[in-house]
């Protein structure tokens, strides 16, 4: 192996905090050679982004940070002064943010950010920078990139963004390329692409690259070694296949773990799906035909308009939810998972359609008769930190549902709430504090104590568990299917991580554009999907395993998802689809059961 | 008692608390402390320096309104100290000051407390429910700021004949609108927050949501700006007097007293500057109060 391209000898971080030093990062060794892919793993908190931001002095002032050393190329990279490092940053060394839109200026256009590095760093400018800035744009895969060049970051999609912000990074030409978590934001079938993209790049300019994640499984597809770090330190170091297949550090372990149980989504039996994945779990059964129906939807629609444009977020959706069952949403993001769920419960008007509930209509309540309705149904929500009101104690927050459908007072109140407590596994004496004392994943045990305060029969979950780091994850959701298990409760499960879905669903409704496109058992619906994009969205899921992943073909999805505003006429998916065909352009394809217990919209299913 | 020593712990809070309790006792206490008849006009001892001393005319007495007996008034009547000097009809700075407290304070207060309510309501209201509401109370708010202040206060004081009551309406009448602003650009952020859609999800009411869960959330801007507010309030009240259509000129009050003292600022510096110190640290006081009120309000501020 040649020379390393950067080594780094016992970094370390500390960090001013009220009562002296907090040490954020440890004695952090690691190097990587040109062309060679290392992955970071850890969960938040774990200090990868602080590291690879201390390597170029990035830090907030008041920081501390030490090294032996920490050579990029013979240079000391925390002795480098001002100018030296503005020449090195973006140049040698660029950076990939998770979020797009916060490190896109949304007041200049993308190509005079793209031409910005140029002229900073090769001294290009004018109509060579932009023909420069065209072919990186073409490159990373921006259609139409001339006239895209003179337009603002607002006007493109998230994962068109992070492709803007890629083609930035590339415009210094740099030696290595950290990629901070560049996926996280997007969903499964963008983030499919984005690694693709960024990974035929490295391939192409020999580049080198790190790439910080809390998803192991992603980078099975990406890394050749991969550091496990956990609260600041390294635990472990291992090539890829050495750490999915022999882990040594228990906490290395747990993370793998976390992925196994959760067991990655069998291959599509398409053409060249071979080799068989481990079997993981049975999956639930299949909801049995003679269930009692909850919750059912009829021509279900909402429709926003604005400034003269209407918007279909939801169009048309017919759903029966069966007492018991845990029914999950999937689909990319803007495909109307929430608004079908807020619709159900009616936080959301609906334009059209109803819902029963119980067997007994619930569109036309209104005031208290709605409100007494709701006692039955409950929401958990994505963001524990936004969920709870921070001016109210725990104990005031699950009292709420009691105290505003009159079930409790007084001490029998009191009582109720340390029980709800003890049953999401918190201390009673979690009651008197208040939400900013506990953390992200105590916030949602919180959040899900007051769900479940009144007893309710039907509780939604929208993307409960997407802010949570995997370890997280994995106890939530284990709380959830005790919960469900002793209170006979039946969950609406809406997330874009097919691999939680597949732990935790019966069956699995798959939305495209505000329509359901496939309804399906969850075992029968991740074995052999029917519909074109049911596919495409399983396949983009990185699989844990890296010697699979190494060749398994994969065909990202094309484009983008078209706007609610502008529907494609007939199928929606269509333009994206692989198997579309002349009807297709036409005909919108109804949801038709194919099997018993199986539907699917499609005129030409697999 | 808990709130108040937790009050207490915070230097700042201590301070504003400290100041604002004297000066409420001051107030209070105005006919003890005041050493003359804040009303008594001496034409021999006009625009005397602090520290002065000066010699009572016949006329003393004679229009005494104040605590002191005509007695008491006689007995010192051949001499008397002026510990911050007299004004342009030789009344004593002192003793208007003192009793310019008890006005000074509850028009400042009272117009701050009306305005803070009305406007909270207003502004609440609009931006939470949105639709017609938000239509009406924005063309209230239009029309009042298309109006200037003080010909709409001319106008109704002449209206409803001045008086206290009738100063604080008006004063009121004139700020509300800062409060409705505030509050509604904080009710549209703060309805769109994931604790608001929870208790809705739950089944809580619009006024449950409303008043439990979003107003106090918009408290710590209303804290900033009923401070700043009560120290216009003060002001204002002296312009108004000053053109005659609010309280009697005569009367004791700190705005008066600004504006008696603006002709002689050269010459009598002591006039306007004492009340104008006492303004300031009213104002101190209740900044001070009121921002620890505001973190004591708020959970995340607690260690």
């Amino acid at each position: 192996m040649s020379a390393a391209l950067l080594a780094v000898e016992n970094l370390s971080i500390r960090l001013p905090a009220p009562d002296g030093w907090r040490v954020v990062v440890s004695g952090l060794s690691f190097d990587i050679a040109a062309g060679e892919s290392l992955g970071i793993v850890g969960e938040s908190g774990s200090g990868k982004t602080l590291s690879m931001l201390s390597l170029l002095q990035l830090l907030p002032r008041g920081a501390a940070v030490g090294a032996a050393h920490a050579r990029f190329e013979q240079r000391e990279l925390l002795q480098l002064s001002r100018p030296q490092l503005d020449a090195l940053r973006g140049r040698d060394i660029a950076f990939v943010f998770q979020d797009p839109l916060a490190a896109l200026n949304p007041v200049l256009t993308i190509g005079r950010q793209i031409t910005e590095v140029m002229r900073r760093h090769f001294g290009v400018r004018g109509a060579e920078a932009e023909r420069r800035a065209i072919a990186l744009l073409s490159k990373v895969g921006i259609a139409d990139a001339a006239a895209r060049l003179h337009h603002y970051p607002h006007e493109f999609s998230g994962g068109q963004r992070q492709r803007v912000t890629i083609a930035m990074a590339l415009a210094g030409e740099p030696r290595l390329l950290i990629a901070d978590e560049p996926t996280t934001a997007l969903d499964v079938t963008v983030q499919a692409e984005i690694v693709n993209l960024i990974k035929s790049v490295q391939r192409e300019r020999n580049m080198s690259l790190i790439w910080i994640t809390h998803d192991l499984s992603l980078l099975a597809r990406i890394a050749d070694r991969v550091l496990v770090m956990y609260r600041g330190e390294v635990v472990e170091q291992a090539p890829i296949d050495r750490l999915f297949s022999a882990p040594e550090h228990p906490y290395s372990r747990t993370l793998l773990g976390n992925l196994l149980s959760g067991s990655p989504p069998a291959e599509p039996d398409g053409p060249a799906a071979g080799a068989p994945t481990a079997p993981g779990p049975a999956a639930p059964a299949p909801a049995a035909p003679a269930q009692e129906v909850l919750l059912a939807a009829r021509g279900l629609t909402v429709r926003y308009s604005r400034g003269g444009r209407t918007l279909q977020a939801l169009g048309g959706i017919d759903l029966d939810i069966y007492r018991g069952e845990t029914l999950a949403l999937v689909g990319e993001s803007g495909s109307g998972k929430s608004t079908l769920a807020r619709a159900l419960i009616r936080t959301i008007e609906p334009t059209a359609g109803s819902v029963s509930f119980h067997g007994s209509n619930i569109s036309t309540l209104s005031g208290g008769a709605l409100r007494g309705v709701r006692r039955h149904m409950q929401m958990v929500f994505q963001d524990p930190f936004s969920s709870l009101n921070p001016r109210w104690s725990v104990a005031a927050a699950i009292a709420e549902p009691l105290v505003v459908h009159g079930l409790a007072r007084g001490s029998a109140l009191g009582a109720r709430v340390a029980e709800c407590l003890k049953m999401v596994g918190l201390d009673a004496s979690a009651a008197t504090r208040y939400p900013h004392e506990f953390s992200g994943g105590q916030r949602q045990r919180i959040c899900i104590a007051r769900a479940i305060a009144c007893q309710p029969d039907f509780i939604v979950a929208d993307e409960a568990l997407s802010a949570l780091d995997l370890s997280l994850q994995a106890q939530i959701l284990t709380l959830l299917q005790d919960l469900k298990a002793r209170f006979a409760l039946t969950y609406l499960f809406i997330s874009h991580d097919l691999s939680v879905v597949r732990r935790i669903a019966d069956r699995v409704a798959v939305m495209y554009l505000g329509r359901i496109v496939e309804l399906a058992p969850t075992g029968a619906l991740y074995e052999h999907p029917h519909h074109p994009y049911t596919r495409a969205l399983l396949a983009a899921v990185p699989i844990a395993d890296p010697a699979l992943e190494r060749t398994r073909p994969y065909q990202p999805l094309a484009g983008e998802p078209p706007s609610a505003a502008r529907p494609p006429p007939g199928c929606p998916f269509h333009e994206r689809c692989p198997r579309a065909q002349d009807r297709c352009r036409t005909d919108l394809p109804a949801l038709a059961e194919i099997l018993p217990g199986r539907a699917v919209a499609c005129h030409y299913p697999h | 008692m808990k709130f108040l020593a937790t009050l207490y712990r915070s230097p700042q809070t201590r301070g504003g608390l400290i100041i604002l309790t004297l000066v409420l006792a001051i107030a209070l206490c105005a006919p003890l402390l005041s050493p003359e008849d804040p009303y008594q006009v001496n034409p021999n001892a006009r625009l005397l320096p602090p520290l002065a001393t000066s010699q009572l005319s016949a006329a003393s007495g004679a229009t005494s309104q104040g605590a002191t007996s005509q007695g008491a008034t006689a007995q010192r009547a051949t001499s008397e100290r002026h510990l911050l000097g007299t004004d342009s009809v030789g009344r004593d700075t002192l003793s208007r000051l003192i009793y310019g407290s008890r006005l000074s304070l509850t028009v400042g207060f009272l117009a701050v407390v009306l305005s803070a309510l009305f406007g909270t309501l207003v502004g609440a209201v609009s931006g939470y429910f949105g639709g017609w509401l938000e239509s009406a109370s924005g063309w209230l708010i239009d029309v009042q700021l298309s109006f200037p202040f003080l010909l709409l206060a001319i106008f109704l004081l002449g209206a409803l004949g001045g008086g206290t009551l009738a100063v604080v309406l008006v004063l009121a009448l004139g700020t509300w609108v800062n409060y409705a602003r505030i509050v509604r650009a904080q009710v549209l952020s703060i309805r769109n927050q994931g604790y608001v859609e929870a208790a809705r999800a739950t089944g809580a009411g619009a006024a449950r949501v409303l008043f439990l869960h979003v107003l106090p959330n918009t408290l710590a801007p209303i804290c900033v700006v009923a401070s700043f507010s009560m120290a216009q309030a003060i002001l204002t009240e002296a312009a108004l007097s000053f053109l005659g259509v609010g309280l009697d000129p005569s009367t004791p009050s700190w705005g008066t007293m600004l504006n008696d003292g603006r002709d002689y600022l050269v010459s009598a510096w002591w006039i306007a500057t004492m009340p104008g110190i006492a303004i300031g640290v009213t104002v101190l006081g209740v900044t001070l109060f009121g921002d620890g009120l505001r973190e004591l309000l708020d959970p995340r501020g607690l260690r």
